[in-house]
């Protein structure tokens, strides 16, 4: 069966109805440097929710249709430039989305 | 221009306007030399002669190049490309081989590129920040920065997601619904939300914050594609948009590389 609680992604995530809260180890190797309001780091926290939604979503049984997630785990830059030797990766989620409300399409039946 | 071909002063003996390349005493034992009939293979030196004038207009310069010549056989030298072999004179004293350079001497060039040049207008390589080009307000957002605005690449998670609270005794990440973009409260529900909504906004809340940004991280690029209306299959009617983000990850470590 589908499970669509924002638990099945985030086990710790919470919510008192104006603010959700999320223990920071749910997130895949998220420090709690990057993690600080000002000094902290965004990227970090772009990637470390990336990973961890897409590590969910393949591990589970049933995935929803109205989502659906790719993960290219990149290349190998050999080209002189400034990422030289590193490894580009691309995180791909496509939605499917009501019009004009921008809102998460229903599942299909 | 002009240019003069090597020639023998035979009451100097010398040659005059040629470099002797390699030398061969001449006596009695190779006197046979200045009757030329060994057979000789010899090129013709003669590859670039300039025509004058230059003009600005036409800018013509004419390349004159000659094949080399093989010669076999004993011939004439008067045919070969070295002249300074040539059999007329009587008494060739030592050259075997003479290079004739000829350095063309020019009274002057004009490079009408180098005018029209001088003559265009100047570019202003940078505007200056007073110009009426920019609005007031552009300038004063370019001189004063605002404390959550990106530079050189540094974005914090408060700059991301506005409301970003962490709590470093309980290790808890707290986040505002209402900065989630289109995040309902029933959505946000631990047990009865939806995931796919949660992603959604949060995904959305990140790139709208990522194209704020004057300076944005190099490291991680967020893509968005708006998409198109779906005309068949399950998702008919609903619009298909995909955000697309781009991590540069250091090798074998996996983590995110500094910014350049």
């Amino acid at each position: 069966m589908l499970d669509l609680a924002p638990t099945a992604i985030f086990p710790s995530w919470n919510s008192d109805g104006t603010t959700i809260t999320l223990s920071r180890t749910d997130l895949f190797e998220l420090t709690q440097s990057a993690c600080d309001p000002v000094t902290g780091d965004a990227r970090a926290v772009v990637l470390a929710f990336l990973k961890t939604i897409n590590e969910r979503y393949f591990e589970s049984a049933e995935k929803p249709q109205a989502v659906v997630m790719r993960y290219e785990p990149g290349r190998f830059i050999t080209s002189e430039g400034d990422f030289f030797e590193k490894v580009e990766a691309k995180f791909r989620l496509t939605f499917y989305i009501m019009f004009p409300e921008e809102t998460i399409a229903p599942e299909p039946a | 221009m002009s240019y003069a071909r090597p020639s023998y002063d035979a009451a100097d003996a010398t040659w005059v306007g040629a470099s002797e390349y390699t030398r061969q005493p001449y006596n009695e034992a190779n006197a046979s030399f200045q009757e030329t009939n060994t057979p000789t293979t010899s090129f013709a030196l003669e590859v670039f002669v300039i025509s004058f004038p230059i003009s600005p207009d036409t800018q013509s310069l004419t390349l004159v190049s000659y094949e080399p010549r093989l010669v076999i056989d004993p011939v004439d030298c008067v045919n070969f490309g070295l002249e300074p072999f040539c059999p007329s004179v009587e008494e060739i004293p030592v050259a075997h081989i003479v290079l004739a350079v000829f350095t063309p001497t020019l009274d002057s060039v004009y490079l009408p590129l180098s005018i029209e040049f001088r003559q265009s207008p100047l570019v202003p390589w940078v505007m200056p920040m007073t110009s009426p080009v920019y609005p007031p307000s552009t300038t004063f957002l370019l001189e004063h920065p605002l404390p959550d605005v990106s530079i050189h690449g540094f974005w914090s998670p408060h700059a991301m997601l506005f409301g970003w609270g962490y709590d470093e005794n309980t290790d808890i990440i707290s986040i505002p619904i209402s900065t989630l973009f289109e995040l309902t409260t029933g959505q946000a529900d631990a047990t009865t939300g939806d995931w796919r909504a949660v992603v959604l906004a949060l995904v959305n809340s990140m790139w709208d914050s990522y194209v704020e940004l004057d300076s944005p991280p190099q490291a991680m690029v967020l893509d968005y594609s708006p998409g198109y209306m779906m005309q068949t299959g399950p998702f008919a009617g609903y619009v298909k948009s995909e955000y697309v983000t781009t991590a540069y990850l250091n090798f074998p470590e996996k983590t995110l590389a500094d910014e350049p």
